[in-house]
This record gives structure tokens, sequence and C-alpha cells, in this order.
């Protein structure tokens, strides 16, 4: 299967987002905030929909509504408990937002709506350098910020009291929550840029309470579901998402038997 | 060292062997939508071997995820044809990333100067598909010149039976020009504007097409010209229709303005010119009763 251009680029780019969204998916999960990954992944829409409308490109518009949702999320929430609150309202006002341009969009709206889909069968060579700078781009600012958002994030009194602003922290995490997102949505698809970021996360802290492990592991566990998945589409002709999803399910439930029973 | 220079003259072995091997082997086509695969076929004959991806009625067309299979069938093409216009715009994506050097495109919206924006339904225009079977006339003959006469007489025999359709259009155009008529998706709006139909309710069928819903205003417009039948004829997708838009058949019916269904994508096992002579026919009979 590697002698197909498709397949190497598929593997390339599904792991690149493996990789950055098992990452960010650990911190998102630690945080108990998975619903902002998801909703992250769904904002783009109006922002697609509001640049095709003012004739920008949609792409763009994605991007840049997706980054000012993030950012006003943590604003809105910047205490872990407000925070579903905080991202539910952004995440209906956006797609609130979205049907409203699209009622009054006069023309066929199809270049703007298929940004959410991306194929994961279907990246070029362009994409994956484009890909691989904001990946790490968004590495790079989320290793600057591991150790301030540790703290907010175990121990937020203590944070607060040494002077942490949580309001910024979270700012500044969803941002990056907010940048993966989007780099990834269009290039894999919303479904699979959210089971990346919550299956693998959530799977490695199942299996230990380490950070450093963690992280490795959960970025581990995140390529291996995604190469693993590709390879499977490959070999029966379903679509890539199922087989990712069902591993990422599958590895979490496994991981759930193992720390029962060995606790 | 050596290994290298083994595949190195296997390599010039295959290379050399090519043209025999591409002349003996039916030349391998990929159409994005059935009715082009179809049209590929009539004009290719026995000489070329067709795929086409988008082949079931019953799927809508605009929730499609491609698979391995259809990404491999792109990278083995020699020639591709689909629709663009935004219609396919995961065909622009699989192209990208499935590159092949050798492999002719044939995009039906640029071949009729059509954007981004502009109704994509674009094989319901009878001046589409004659334009598509020349261009894939022309690329097959340069894929393959050794056959050059048999795409030329193949190609002359289906402009004819398109020929068909479009003085079935121009025929019907008497009885139908200026009337009234509405549809729940813009699938026919070609066909309709070659038959000098009037359309009504386009801000409905676009909401519908868009997946978004429509405003009260267009709903109650919509029932107004159902209930009082100001339109003679409803014109219903078949195939990815929504919730309103059934509601909207329902009161067709109920109304007594004919429903006459098309289809998106073409049924299986039927050709693009029969397709089409069917609706027609089902359109007549609705305009007679």
């Amino acid at each position: 299967m590697l002698e197909y251009d498709f397949m190497q680029h598929a593997l390339i780019a599904g792991g690149i987002v493996a990789l950055l969204a098992g990452v960010v998916g650990y911190f998102l999960v630690l945080r108990g905030q998975t619903f902002a990954g998801h909703a992250l992944s769904h904002v783009g829409f109006a922002g697609a929909t509001g640049a095709a409308l003012v004739g920008a490109s949609p792409m763009g518009g994605m991007i840049a509504v997706t980054l000012a949702s993030g950012v006003a999320m943590g604003y809105l929430g910047d205490r872990l408990q407000g925070s579903d609150i905080a991202i539910g309202s952004v995440l209906s006002l956006s797609l609130g937002l979205g049907m409203l341009f699209l009622h009054f969009y006069t023309s066929y709206a199809t270049q703007a709506t298929a940004l959410l889909f991306g194929n994961v069968l279907g990246v070029d060579v362009d994409t994956l350098w484009w890909l691989t700078l904001m990946a790490l781009v968004s590495l790079a600012v989320l290793a600057l910020l591991a150790r301030p958002l540790l703290f907010v994030s175990l121990q937020p009194e203590l944070a607060e009291a040494r002077g942490v602003s949580l309001r910024r922290v979270s700012m500044l995490f969803l941002a990056i929550v907010a940048l993966a997102t989007a780099a990834s949505v269009q290039i894999v698809g919303v479904l699979l840029v959210f089971t990346l970021m919550v299956g693998p996360g959530a799977t490695a802290q199942k299996l230990t309470v380490r950070l450093g492990p963690g992280i490795v592991l959960a970025a581990s566990i995140a390529l291996a579901e995604t190469w693993l998945g590709i390879t499977l589409a490959y070999v029966t002709d379903w679509p890539t998402s199922f087989w990712i999803t069902a591993l990422s399910t599958a590895g979490y439930l496994l991981a759930s038997l193992y720390a029962s029973r060995s606790t | 060292m050596s290994s290298q220079r083994k595949g190195l003259a296997l390599a010039a072995l295959l290379l050399s062997l090519a043209p025999w091997a591409g002349a003996a082997q039916p030349v391998t086509v990929v159409a994005a939508e059935n009715f082009y695969g179809d049209l590929a076929q009539q004009v290719g004959g026995p000489l070329v071997q067709v795929t086409s991806i988008m082949n079931n009625p019953d799927q809508d067309p605009h929730l499609f995820e491609a698979s391995a299979s259809t990404a491999r069938a792109l990278s083995a093409a020699r020639l591709v044809v689909y629709n663009g216009v935004d219609y396919d715009p995961w065909m622009d994506k699989l192209l990208s990333a499935a590159r092949a050097p050798n492999r002719a495109e044939i995009v039906a919206g640029k071949l009729l100067g059509k954007k981004s924006g502009d109704n994509p339904h674009l094989w319901y225009d009878p001046a589409t598909m004659p334009a598509v079977a020349r261009a894939i006339a022309g690329n097959l003959t340069r894929i393959d010149p050794a056959h050059r006469a048999d795409y030329q007489r193949n190609l002359t025999q289906v402009l004819a039976r398109l020929g068909v359709i479009q003085a079935r259009v121009q025929a019907l155009r008497g009885r139908t020009a200026g009337k009234t008529v509405t549809a729940t998706e813009p699938v026919f709006g070609y066909m309709a504007q070659a038959l000098g139909l009037s359309m009504r309710n386009a801000r409905f069928q676009l909401a519908v097409m868009n997946n978004t819903e429509p405003s009260a205003a267009d709903v109650a417009a919509f029932e107004h010209d159902l209930k009082t039948r100001q339109v003679s004829v409803l014109f219903y997708n078949n195939q990815a229709s929504d919730a309103s838009a059934k509601r909207m058949q329902k009161l067709a019916q109920q109304s007594g303005v004919a429903v006459v269904g098309v289809s998106e994508t073409m049924p299986a096992g039927r050709h693009y010119q029969d397709w089409m002579l069917s609706q027609l026919d089902v359109l007549e009979k609705a305009l007679s009763h």
C-alpha cells in the first residue's frame, strides 16, 4: 500500500495530527475540557460560511473564528467549573451564526461546508508542510505553557494565590487547542480530530498518573491508532473515520479494564 | 550497488514495455459521478474500463466519504471525469493526494465556464453532455491514438443520441415555455431553464440544498404557491430530501399539483440518455393532466 502517494501522505498527515492531538488532548482530558475540543472542531463552520459570504477565503475564516472562540471560551470560563457553560454558549452561538450566514448566502455553499469534511486520503504535499508548521507552532507554545498550565489545572487556588492568572493560562491553552483543531479538521475531518484528542489522552491517564510518561503514552497511542486505522481502512475499504474511532474506544475500554483489575 | 543496478535494469525493461502494455490494456477511466462514467463508456466502448465513484441514487452526494479503493482507482486512472463547481470537492483533494503525471482530467464545470457558487447540477443542462463527450473523445484519442477512428465513430453516435434529448427539449418547449413550476431542490434547474419554465421559490431550494433551514417567509410562499395552485409542477429530489421538502411533496399531492421526482445520481443499469428522456416523459405526462 506504500507504493501509493495518497497512502504515504495519509500516514504522514495522520501521524502529525495524531502526535499533536495526542499531546494537546492529554492536557484537555486532564483539565476535564473535552467538550472544548468537541466545540472547537465545530465552530469553524461559522467562520467558513461567514468568510464565504463576504468573499474571503473560507479557510482563513475558519482558522480566525476557531482561534477567537478558543480565546473567548478561556475568557468566559477561566475556572474549570464554569467552563462547560462558556463553551456551550460559544458553540451554540457560532452554529447559529453559521446558519445565519448560510441564510444570507445566495448561491451554493458547498465550498464552505466542505471544509469540515476533510479526508485523510486526500492530502497533498503543500498541505503536509503547512500541517507540520502548525503542529510545531502549537507544540512549541504548549511546551512553554506546560508548567503554569499544570499548576492551574491541578491546584488552581494555590496557583492564583501565587499570582498566576487562571484566565490568561486558560485563554492561551484553548487558543492552542483551537489552532491544533483548525489545522487538523480540514485535513482529517471533524470526527477524527475529536476522537484523537479525547481517546488517547483518557487511555493514557487510565494507565499512568505520571505526567511525562503519560504524555508520551498518549502521543504513542494516538499514533498507533491512527496508523493502524488507516491500514485497516486500506485493507477493508471501510471509512478511515470508523476504524480510528473504533480503535480509540476499544483502547480506552481495555485500559479501563486493566486499571480496574490492577487496583 | 548491484541490487540498485538490477532495479534500474528492471525499471528500464518495464519502461520499454509500457507502450505495448498500454495498447493491449483498456484505458482506465474514473468518473466521479456515474452519468459521466456512462458517457465515457459510450465514447470508449470496449477500449476503456470505467469506474464510477458516485453510483447509488439512494445516497446523498453531499455527504460522502471517499474510500481507499476510490483513491487507488484514481492513482491508476489515465483519464478522470468529474463535475467540479464544488459539487465534488473531495475529487480535487483526492487527485492532488494521488498524483499521476500521465492522468488527464476533464472537469465539466470548467468546460462550461461555470464558477464556484453556480448551480452545480450541470448534467441537467442539455448543453453539458455533448461538450463533455467531445472532451472525452479528444482525451481518449490523445491517450490511445491507435484507436482514433473508433473513438470518433463512437463520439458521432453518442452525439446523435444526445441530440435526441435536445430535440425532445425543443419539442416540449412549445408546451412548457412560460409555465410556472417550483422545486424542493435546484437539481432540475438547468433543464427547467432550457424548457423555458419559470421557476419559483429559488431561496427555499438553496436553503434545502445548503442544509440550512428555509426561512418562515420562504416556507409560507412555497405553501401558498402549492395551495393556490400557482405552480403546475413540483420537482422533487428523490435522493437528498429533508423534512421540509417531504412536507411540500405531501402538500402538493393534497392540493393536486403534479409531483415529478428527479434524481441527482443516475439509477443503476440506465444510460444517461434514457434516464433524461424518461424524466422528460414523466414531466410531459404531469403537464397534460
